[in-house]
């Protein structure tokens, strides 16, 4: 004890103060934590003017190319483009394609991430390496794969057509499918972060307050994660709308937008897809604004 | 019959076991003392339905309550951090019972005369977010009074508050509770939270009771040497009986003759523990005239204790007293001075040696 208090660079008291306070007193008083707070405070402070740097930058390489963008258009060959059937049509059907998918995910993904957030069970890492692996596989990748079940030919695409009459394969089901995978991981991941923030003694307090499981879901459980299942939704949404590589090989037609701006690239140039995009831009920013704001308002915790 | 009855209660969990028995009037108040991973907390869930019994029955009122799901047992549920819905107001938490029975605006009167009773009224369009921590523990007190249940469970829920509030709610939970009538059994580690609620305390280690008694035979006449040292009996010592003679247990421990009141307890046999409370053992200067049990020993500590001051003194055993800061200015006791500790025979408890 003594011995340790040597190599602390301490000592009992002296006697001046053993006779004013009695014994047991450490001398001398600590005050590190008063003088180092400061040269901490100091350096925190740099390193937040430090990481300013990279922000500006990152946030100047997401805004520059879609504001030169936006500010390369005339209002007559916007005006011009936004006349043309095929350009609405194209927005129109990427946006409901979208909304059907975020429908669809939604109905899958909620209880998935449901089963998600409880604790361990048999396979359950298993269950969350496959709901991620969308994140991984290349779009394109997942649109060859895609075809091959949901093909002509495929197991479930040839089934559908027959009995049921759907068709895959150069049809809005097939846009949806396509989005689809692309976006589930959204949708699970953020559902399911939203479920395992809540506390799990609420469900038990609603039990023993007399709710059913059945009430517990819908009277606890489900109001807490709202917040982060609308997020889940308006990702899918935006994930979907986006979407490319597996979409275009499902579906060439009918085109959703980022295909027929990619169809009008290649036969007339930047100058009209480029008006295109804009618009699909304006349409994608004013959606997520919508929605941001019908989310931002359910907020506690 | 008993209102409660509680036979052969086991739940096993991984490394870890809970085995208790257990019977409680109605209007009982049961409080249960036990340091953490005692398995305080996995009993009252147990009751209420949230771990498999392994053995045993739990029945209420003649009502058996263990095959139930949890919402069909009419248990209240107190929880440690109070577990109020976020996204409710105080009324809407106060109201999901009855809310989940009917639907409607109207406030029933029952709600109404708890809310008042727990001054939570002005509170009620609060969001729970907004609540300090005492109007918390109102809110969630109120929450599970309102179905009325038969029975009444709390898992340490002053655990998260300061000392100051912590003692007044206490006070104020107590007449509450003996005012209600609720048979409630009520989960602690703090000794002076469970003396002041309980009609009755039980002292639980490694899942089993070890002591269920009055609050003044707990902290007065623990039944073993580790439950004396829970309660605060903090000078235990074996010792030898070498007599008895008009109702007084002669005692010898090392070099410390000491004088037990044997009148009630029975002597567990010639080997004990003897326990003495700290509070009760005085000091008196060294010269003072040798009563029964005036020992003089050599004072080796003195620590303040808030409230008390803490000498600690070697007469052959180490005695540790705490005395009241007036009795400590009187004798200013100071490490290497000689003094005597003075203790009352009612004072020297007797216990069976300590298994091992």
């Amino acid at each position: 004890m003594a011995a340790d208090r040597r190599v602390r660079g301490e000592t009992s008291a002296p006697p001046v103060l053993e006779r004013r306070y009695g014994a047991g007193h450490v001398f001398p008083p600590r005050f590190f934590g008063e003088v180092t707070s400061l040269s901490i405070a100091r350096s925190v402070s740099c390193l937040t003017a430090l990481a300013w740097i990279p922000a500006v930058l990152l946030f100047a390489f997401i805004l520059l190319p879609l504001l030169r963008m936006t500010l390369a258009q005339s209002p007559g060959s916007l005006s011009a483009v936004a006349a043309m059937a095929d350009v609405r049509a194209a927005i129109g059907l990427s946006v409901s394609t979208a909304l059907a998918t975020t429908a669809v995910a939604a109905v899958l993904g909620i209880p998935t991430a449901y089963l998600l957030s409880r604790p361990a069970f048999f396979g359950k890492q298993l269950l969350e390496a496959v709901v991620d692996l969308p994140l991984a596989v290349p779009h394109t990748v997942a649109g060859i794969a895609l075809l091959f079940v949901f093909g002509r030919e495929g197991i479930v695409g040839f089934l559908t057509s027959r009995w049921l009459g759907v068709s895959f394969w150069g049809t809005e089901a097939g846009i949806v499918i396509g989005m689809l995978f692309v976006s589930l991981p959204y949708m699970v991941n953020s559902a399911r972060a939203g479920f395992e923030g809540i506390d799990p003694r609420l469900a038990k307090a609603a039990r023993t307050l007399g709710a059913t499981p059945t009430q517990v879901l819908a009277r606890v459980l489900l109001p807490l994660a709202l917040r982060n299942i609308l997020t889940g939704m308006v990702l899918t949404y935006a994930r979907g709308i986006a979407e490319f590589g597996a979409v275009v090989l499902l579906a060439f037609y009918p085109m959703t937008a980022p295909v027929k701006i990619y169809e009008m690239y290649l036969e007339s140039g930047l100058d009209q897809a480029s008006s295109a995009a804009v618009l699909l831009l304006a349409v994608v920013l004013v959606s997520f604004v919508v929605m941001r704001f019908l989310i931002g308002k359910k907020r506690w915790s | 019959m008993s209102y409660l009855n509680i036979a052969g209660l086991q739940v096993r969990l991984k490394a870890f076991a809970v085995d208790v028995s257990l019977t409680m009037d109605r209007h009982e108040v049961l409080a249960i003392l036990g340091p953490s991973g005692s398995g305080k907390s996995v009993l009252l869930e147990a009751l209420a339905g949230f771990h498999p019994l392994a053995a045993g029955t739990v029945s209420v009122d003649g009502r058996r309550l263990d095959t139930l799901p949890p919402e069909q047992r009419g248990i209240g549920f107190v929880f440690q951090d109070y577990a109020l819905f976020p996204h409710l107001t105080v009324q809407e938490n106060v109201l999901f019972s009855p809310r989940l029975r009917q639907n409607g605006s109207r406030v029933p009167r029952p709600v109404r005369d708890i809310m008042a009773l727990l001054q939570i009224e002005r509170l009620a369009p609060r969001r729970i977010q907004e609540l300090s921590g005492g109007e918390k523990q109102r809110v969630a007190l109120a929450r599970a009074l309102v179905s009325e249940p038969a029975l009444l469970l709390m898992d340490e829920p002053m655990s998260a508050l300061d000392t100051v509030i912590r003692e007044e709610l206490r006070n104020e939970l107590r007449d509450l509770l003996r005012r209600l009538g609720t048979t409630a059994i009520y989960v602690t580690h703090d000794r002076a939270e469970a003396a002041c609620l309980g009609h009755r305390v039980g002292v639980l280690f490694d899942g089993r009771l070890a002591q269920v008694d009055t609050p003044e035979r707990v902290f007065h006449a623990p039944a073993s040497p580790r439950v004396a040292h829970f309660v605060g009996m903090t000078n235990t010592f074996p010792a030898l009986v070498t007599d008895r003679r008009n109702g007084l247990v002669h005692l010898r421990a090392g070099e410390l003759y000491l004088e037990a009141a044997g009148g009630d307890h029975a002597v567990p046999g010639p080997k004990v523990t003897a326990g003495i409370r700290p509070e009760e053992i005085r000091l008196a200067p060294r010269g003072e005239t040798a009563s029964a049990n005036s020992v003089p020993g050599v004072v080796t500590g003195v620590v303040p204790q808030g409230p008390w001051v803490r000498v600690t003194l070697d007469c052959g055993v180490v005695l540790d007293s705490l005395v009241s800061w007036r009795d400590f200015q009187l004798l200013r006791p100071a490490p290497g001075q000689t003094c005597r500790a003075v203790v009352e025979p009612q004072s020297v408890h007797l216990m069976p040696l300590p298994e091992h």
